[in-house]
């Protein structure tokens, strides 16, 4: 029997509910489940790879390299695709200058199927080596760091490990601008998790990274070093460091250490020892405790505090506030941080920068040590005040010397001038930040005279350069470990600026534990600063005043020649300095210690004084007519 | 008998499910084709394939122009001649030839091939004849059913012991149909039906074969499933509605085996998404829908049933594998026609569909169809 319509319709009605099962199924799997299924299909069938971003340079403020990525090529091997490794081994150590028995080595491991050959090969080596078209060997792009000034400013730059990770340094503080942003490119494989023969799609392209424009002036950072390491060497210390501020901007402009690796400018805390007298002074005068007629009794150089005594190692009779700081007077600077109070000093050593981080762009700052009055012993006012129970780091010291040099603004060390890109095209600016005003300008301006005669008579000599106007002051600072004092062992540091009158360059040396012949801060350091100093006069012939007049003495020539505004007290000082007339006692009455005597002297009276403060009575008399014994005892007290 | 042409939109369905086959066949292949043969040539199973694909239009004109009555004759010793060579293929002898563990293949002379796809067009025109000769018998179960269902039995369980449950279970399925189309009692059919479905169920779980596949198939999740079904899944689902392009397909480097056999379902289904899958199922359904109409309008009760047998076999295979690489069944290995690669398979179901193409050119005019002709026709 012919099969009837109703069979057909049957069958074929299976066949179309069958076939309407499948459509349903495929429409779930298609259209619902679709964004699942791609998901795991995407992963299973494509594996991603980098490409890398070109790495940031490193520049100097005035734009010479320090450190820039080259173009390199990655040697990698799959041994298990070489079969005789010894002809490859010879080809590969031959081109890329590598040692044929180790990469024989890596070669040999049949089992392995990577073995990184060279980091970063020379491009030109890699397209010979591609020439020659060895089984097994691939290419990838990498890139070489490479400092042009070698190891200059290596503390600075920082550098990177072996896989390109940034340690230390400004690559590591500014990694983020400087590592840009690496590509994507997406390689297909399959099921066994080999590659299929096709280039990758570049999923995202790299982002090559910025370039550090640094406020670092890679010349004078090179002289810092050599002037460093002579010093280092000389006084045979452990290490130290130099700091170079612009005190106008705040710009470091060299920053040198040794050892070189470690920032020791901005990581290691010393005692600042008289160098700190910068802050006692300045304090001292900018609360009107003292000024410059003050004279100081220091009892012989030694002064009584709880626990022992406070000693001048220069000491010196009856100093006025210039000799006193000239000859770092320990008596005369506890004296002041007396008169000026605990928590007054605390302030202004606060407002100095120390005891806090100076914000530098560079990891690992250490913010010093600096305890709150509360927590002080009876003695610590007066250590404190010769710059000791205290630990600054050098940037901290050669910030305080800026803010003084520049007129009494604190000011944010700046290491990183700008960001740039790839192009030049200037990404971000980072301007020069004041951060407070310390001192007011006159104080500053004293401050400055105060420091001149350092280093024109005091303990600063070493550091004098014939021709240029020279500020500073030294310090000795005693090496303590687990809270006592190491017998022989110092910090010498020797802090200055110039041209004193209108400072363009200040100046910070430290030398770790210097064990030649002296460890005094002038001695040790005041040459490193002159060379540096030198090297500066040589480079900038402005420096050299305009009117190129030798200054022996403040005394001789007070501060009328300086640009900047004559302070008050010097006017006062140089007109009564034009009271004495011949052949009769002058009138000195009123006068500071220091002005007196410079008026005796210039008479060619010797004298004697007793008391502090200014001359309330001088014998003989005023205007008497000069005897043949030519000497003059002075009264000094307080005035009326 | 009026001598028209063959069906022309059947003739169409065919080459065009053959041509995409063949692109099919080469985007599944190419990449594997190293892999899988040794070979280096990528378009080494595409060369394979077009050469059958050539040999099996040769047969399917050939068969077109076959008239009925050879045909018929041909029947017993074709399916006496695939008994033996299925009897061959379990006897280790130097002709049988067995792949992972299952002697599926015979080897004469160079070539290999499967008598089970030999058994496939045999069995249907062996039927045809059958219940062409028994046409008023067939619905007796002594006379008619039992004879017929024996050598269906006989069949199945020589495939099933090869083993190849899948064949086994296609060729039972066929068989029926053709006994349904034929006449054969809905009660036999059913009974037989659950019966055989029961004995293989049971056959499976004794020696284990394949029953993992069942078990996976029940499971619910689909990773759950089985790495061929969660691969064939991934592949369907990435197409999603335009697909990624032909030859752009991923999931044919090795992720889904079998890639262009019994699974290239689901690689077409990712590279042409589900638009041209439903291009491709409107192929299959002008193939049925053209066949079944062949069937209707053929002349005789044998090139009737012979014709339903035949376009109901191509769409059972197209259904279950379909299925399938959709994880409506279990994992079966079975070829999808015209899609796959395969040489025996390729060439017997061209050379059926040239008997499907003589059936539709031996058709009843338009007048043959009136009612009362018909009837007398009958009677």
């Amino acid at each position: 029997m012919k099969p009837g319509a109703y069979k057909m319709f049957i069958l074929f009605a299976g066949f179309l509910v069958f076939v309407a099962l499948i459509v349903v199924k495929l429409v779930d799997i298609q259209i619902v489940k679709h964004d699942y299924y791609s998901k795991i299909a995407n992963q299973q069938h494509g594996f991603i790879r980098s490409i890398p971003a070109k790495r940031g340079s490193i520049f100097d403020r005035n734009l010479q390299p320090l450190a820039v990525t080259l173009p390199a090529v990655r040697v990698c091997a799959d041994p298990s695709m070489i079969e005789d490794a010894g002809p490859v081994a010879a080809r590969l150590a031959e081109v890329l200058g590598v040692n044929r028995r180790t990469v024989a080595g890596k070669l040999a491991e049949r089992d392995s199927r990577f073995k990184l050959i060279d980091r970063a090969a020379d491009v030109e080596a890699a397209a010979a080596l591609k020439c020659l078209d060895l089984p097994g060997v691939y290419f990838e792009p990498a890139g070489k760091r490479v400092s042009p000034m070698d190891q200059v400013a290596r503390n600075v730059i920082g550098y990177l490990s072996v896989d390109d990770r940034p340690l230390g340094g400004i690559e590591l503080s500014l990694d983020d601008e400087l590592r840009g942003k690496p590509g994507t490119r997406r390689y297909l494989r399959d099921a066994l998790g080999n590659a299929r023969p096709c280039v990758g799609a570049i999923v995202e392209m790299p982002v090559s990274g910025n370039s550090v424009v640094l406020t670092i002036d890679a010349d004078l950072q090179a002289v810092a070093e050599a002037a460093l390491d002579e010093a280092i060497q000389s006084n045979k210390g452990k290490g130290g460091c130099v700091v170079i501020v612009d005190p106008r901007c705040g710009d470091i402009l060299a920053l040198a250490s040794s050892p070189r690796g470690c920032n020791y400018p901005v990581r290691t805390v010393f005692e600042p020892g008289s160098a700190l007298k910068i802050c006692t002074f300045s304090t001292g005068l900018e609360l009107g405790k003292v000024d410059t007629t003050t004279v100081f009794n220091t009892n012989g150089g030694k002064l009584k505090v709880p626990g022992g005594w406070i000693r001048d190692d220069h000491p010196r009779d009856f100093p006025d506030l210039i000799d006193a700081l000239a000859f770092s007077s320990n008596v005369a600077s506890a004296q002041i941080a007396r008169l000026v109070g605990s928590w007054e000093f605390y302030r202004y050593l606060k407002a100095f920068g120390f005891g806090s981080r100076t914000g530098i762009a560079l990891e690992g700052e250490s913010p010093g040590i600096l305890r709150e009055p509360h927590l002080w012993s009876k003695r610590s006012l007066e250590t404190l005040a010769i710059g000791q129970e205290i630990g600054v780091t050098a940037v901290q010291l050669a910030m305080a010397y800026a803010a003084v040099a520049n007129g009494g603004t604190l000011l944010r060390p700046r290491l990183v001038k700008a960001i740039i890109d790839e192009d030049g095209n200037i990404k971000k600016r980072y301007p020069a930040k004041a951060v407070r005003t310390v001192i007011r300008h006159e104080t500053a301006l004293e401050m400055i005279r105060l420091l001149e005669t350092v280093v024109q008579e005091g303990t600063g000599v070493p550091a004098r350069i014939e021709g240029i106007r020279v500020a500073g002051k030294t310090g000795t600072g005693q090496k303590a470990e687990c809270g006592k004092y190491i017998e022989g062992k110092f910090h010498s540091v020797f802090a200055g600026f110039t041209p004193a009158d209108d400072a363009r360059y200040v100046c910070t040396v430290v030398v770790d534990e210097p064990s030649g012949w002296t460890h005094y801060g002038g001695t040790v350091c005041g040459p490193a600063f002159k060379s540096i100093v030198e090297f500066l006069l040589r480079r900038e012939k402005r420096l050299i005043p305009s009117q190129c007049q030798r200054l022996t003495s403040l005394r001789e020539s007070p501060l009328s020649q300086g640009s900047t505004a004559v302070p008050a007290s010097g006017v006062e000082l140089s007109s009564r300095l034009e009271t004495g007339r011949e052949g009769l006692y002058p009138s000195i009455e009123g006068m500071s210690l220091r002005e007196a005597t410079q008026v005796l002297a210039s008479a060619g009276i010797s004298w004697s004084a007793s008391g502090s403060g200014r001359v309330v009575r001088q014998d003989p008399a005023a205007y008497s007519p000069l005897d043949g014994a030519r000497t003059c005892s002075l009264t000094l007290g307080a005035m009326e | 008998m009026d001598e028209a042409g063959m069906d022309k939109i059947l003739l169409f369905a065919v080459l065009a499910l053959t041509l995409v086959g063949l692109v099919m066949v080469y985007s599944s292949s190419y990449t594997i084709a190293p892999e899988i043969s040794g070979s280096k040539v990528p378009s080494y199973f595409l060369r394979k394939h077009v050469v059958r694909i050539v040999f099996g239009f040769l047969l399917l004109f050939l068969f077109a122009r076959v008239g009925e009555n050879a045909l018929r004759t041909l029947a017993r010793p074709l399916m006496i001649v695939s008994i033996v060579l299925l009897v061959l293929t379990l006897l280790p002898t130097s002709l049988s030839h067995s792949v992972r563990g299952a002697s599926r293949w015979l080897k004469v002379g160079g070539f290999s091939f499967q008598p089970s796809e030999v058994t496939k067009i045999a069995l249907v025109v062996y039927l045809a004849d059958f219940v062409s000769r028994r046409r008023y018998d067939i619905r007796r179960f002594s006379n008619g059913f039992l004879p017929a269902f024996l050598v269906i039995g006989l069949v199945v369980l020589l495939v099933a012991m090869e083993p190849n449950i899948g064949t086994a279970a296609m060729l039972l399925l066929i068989g029926l149909v053709v006994l349904f189309a034929g006449g054969a009692h809905p009660l036999h059919l059913s009974a037989s039906l659950a019966g055989c479905a029961g004995a293989m169920l049971m056959f499976m779980r004794v020696t284990g074969y394949n029953w993992e596949r069942i078990d996976a198939h029940l499971s619910s999740s689909a990773e759950g499933a089985g790495y061929h079904l969660w691969q064939s899944l991934i592949a369907i689902g990435a197409g999603g509605l335009k697909g990624v392009g032909v030859g752009m397909g991923n999931q044919k480097y090795l992720f889904v085996p079998d890639a262009h056999t019994d699974f290239v379902f689901a690689i077409t289904a990712e590279e042409i998404g589900l638009l041209g899958m439903l291009g491709i199922i409107g192929l299959f359904f002008v193939f049925v829908w053209r066949g079944l109409k062949a069937a209707r309008r053929a002349q005789t009760v044998f090139s009737s049933v012979m014709a339903t047998g035949i376009t109901m076999a191509i769409a059972a295979y197209f259904c279950v594998s379909a299925g399938v690489c959709t994880g409506l069944l279990p994992t079966a290995g079975l070829p999808m026609p015209f899609m796959s690669y395969g040489g025996t398979s390729s060439m017997i179901l061209l050379a059926s569909c040239g008997m499907l193409l003589g059936v539709s050119r031996r058709r009843q005019s338009f007048i043959d169809l009136q009612p009362s002709r018909w009837r007398a026709l009958v009677k």
